[in-house]
């Protein structure tokens, strides 16, 4: 029982990680279509700014803002000159230009920060957390806690402003949405900002998390996002984070009860390509 | 005599063709694009390993074993490239790579982590093949693909091809069985991606799973991409334009992955059809200009 509670609360942890990474990509998929490959590395990038901010300030709190703005900026970019001049060409050309941004940054990375993991140990004023046999550390608390409330930030966003109903028009027909008046290459580059932004927290949160912080860890987050996403059923928001929830736990209860059969990101992809071909419209979607 | 340097250089050169024709079948033609080409060059790479080191086959039985082995597994990929498009076509040979290398790592039999050591030279006649006749055999096949997609690209397949690449739904509507062909072209390239593990292999004489990687597939992919999907002569420049410029600029060694991830942004921007495609900037300044009229 006492493991199961553990693995629980892990397995919990991991999919609030999963569902942070996982929105903006999701929310590029759901407006453009695009499989924006690139957003692991803005998470990649939000964990360094995090842990930079941390160095020269010597406070974590406000190591989150500035990887957020940081990454929002870094996001804004990336769509104004790379995907903003392709989104209407074959779905193959973006993809080729996210996986060269992905491949380019992860090397740029190693290159600017070495190697070798970079240690990012932050010592919370309080103990564990202890209520009979259930045990939450600070850092558990502290990942689940940030990510329920930008979860909800995210759903008032999409459901309740004006930003979110025309990200929802053009979603749903961008040139209808465009006919009656919404700049959509506008909210586009909006919506590029807050997913990224959500992906540099959730790196500062990854970060703190496994208190270290090294240039290839966005390397098996990438592909598990694209597991995330296909099993929430493409460019849904809450199959996403129910999808992002759902592997988490399992992962952890499947590796601690039968431990690795394979290494986890191929577990992981095995999962993807089976929802693929025979449930394509995920464990959320709609069937068309 | 040619030093072994530029021997080693010019096999790498030949495999590195082999693998960027073997992406263009698949990609430039019928259009379907892979991003774990790497992973058949690894089952090649093992299954002439293994067949020869274990079942002592010789190698002329082993290429065409590995190739078929290739073959096998990229039929099973086409099966299921028929129920995914495009992007998500993509992240399943992604994710296919990712499998591979795991299965590899994790059985017993695939020497896991440590590959497999020991590969017997290729041997003629009784004859150990030197690194020159290594060399010359490479070339021979490298010569056999090009004749063999030349007359593929021109028959029938290749227009068949060319139409599900354009307009699968117009091809089919035309009475093409789109279906049937974008199985063969996964069949012909994968079995060429093999016979280029089973070269590696019996060049290098020591295999391990890193060697596979998805850096592998990206690089693959960059070849053929830089040079010009849909054509033969771009792949083949391009393999060689890669293979060549990393040695004599050394630099780009150490940034390697960071040139190889620029190259596909900013080829895809300007010149989606690459340096030698098709239209290129190059290939107009190339042809003598037709009078308009």
């Amino acid at each position: 029982m006492e493991t199961f509670i553990e693995n629980l609360v892990t397995g919990t942890t991991l999919g609030s990680i999963y569902a942070l990474i996982s929105i903006g990509m999701t929310m590029v998929y759901g407006l453009l279509k695009i499989l924006h490959v690139a957003h692991a590395s803005v998470y990649v990038l939000g964990a360094f700014l995090g842990l930079v901010c941390y160095r020269l300030t010597g406070s974590v709190w406000l190591s989150f803002p500035a990887a957020a703005a940081g990454c929002a900026v870094f996001g804004y970019l990336m769509y104004i000159f790379f995907y903003r001049r392709v989104q209407d060409e074959k779905p193959l050309i973006p993809l080729i230009i996210g996986i060269g941004l992905f491949i380019a940054m992860g090397d740029a990375f190693r290159l600017a920060a070495g190697p070798y993991s970079i240690s990012f140990k932050y010592q919370f004023a309080r103990g564990p957390l202890e209520i009979g046999s259930f045990h939450i550390t600070p850092h558990q608390m502290l990942v689940i806690g940030s990510a329920l409330v930008l979860l909800v930030m995210v759903w008032l966003v999409v459901n309740r402003t004006r930003t979110g109903l025309a990200w929802q028009a053009s979603a749903q027909d961008r040139e209808v949405a465009m006919g009656i008046g919404v700049n959509a290459n506008y909210y586009f580059g909006l919506n590029f900002m807050f997913g990224s932004a959500l992906a540099g927290i959730a790196g500062v949160l990854v970060g703190l998390y496994y208190a270290a912080v090294n240039a290839n860890m966005g390397e098996v987050w990438a592909y598990k996002v694209f597991v995330v996403m296909v099993l929430g059923g493409l460019g849904s928001v809450s199959g996403t984070v129910i999808a992002a929830y759902l592997l988490g736990l399992s992962e952890t209860l499947i590796i601690s009860y039968l431990g690795y059969f394979l290494p986890r990101d191929a577990i992981a992809f095995i999962l993807m390509i089976l929802v693929l071909i025979f449930m394509p419209s995920g464990v959320m979607g709609k069937r068309k | 005599m040619i030093p072994p340097y530029y021997l080693t250089i010019g096999t790498f050169v030949c495999i590195n063709i082999l693998l960027a024709l073997s992406i263009g079948v698949l990609s430039g033609y019928a259009g379907q694009v892979s991003l774990g080409h790497a992973a058949f060059m690894a089952i090649g790479a093992y299954t002439s390993a293994l067949v020869t080191r274990n079942l002592h086959f010789p190698f002329w039985l082993a290429m065409p074993t590995a190739a078929f082995m290739a073959a096998v597994i990229g039929l099973g990929l086409g099966l299921i490239s028929l129920r995914l498009k495009e992007d998500f076509l993509a992240i399943t040979t992604m994710g296919l790579n990712f499998i591979v290398i795991g299965i590899l790592l994790y059985a017993p039999f695939f020497g896991r982590a440590l590959g497999i050591g020991d590969i017997p030279v290729p041997s003629l006649l009784g004859h150990e093949l030197s690194r020159f006749e290594f060399l010359c055999m490479c070339l021979a096949l490298v010569a056999a693909a090009i004749v063999l997609l030349w007359w593929l690209q021109r028959s029938w397949i290749g227009l068949a091809w060319r139409g599900v690449r354009e307009a699968e739904e117009v091809a089919q509507v035309m009475g093409v069985n789109t279906a049937k062909f974008k199985i063969f072209a996964f069949v012909v390239s994968t079995a060429m991606a093999g016979l280029a593990g089973s070269l590696y292999a019996h060049f290098l004489l020591f295999i391990t799973p890193y060697d596979f990687g998805f850096p592998l597939s990206i690089q693959i992919l960059t070849l053929a991409v830089l040079g010009g999907l849909g054509t033969i002569h771009g792949p083949v420049l391009g393999a060689v334009i890669l293979t060549i410029l990393p040695e004599y600029l050394r630099f780009i060694q150490d940034y390697r992955m960071l040139t190889y991830g620029l190259l596909l942004v900013f080829v895809m921007l300007y010149q989606p059809q690459g340096l030698f495609g098709h239209k290129s900037f190059i290939m107009r300044h190339l042809k003598p200009r037709k009078k308009s009229s």
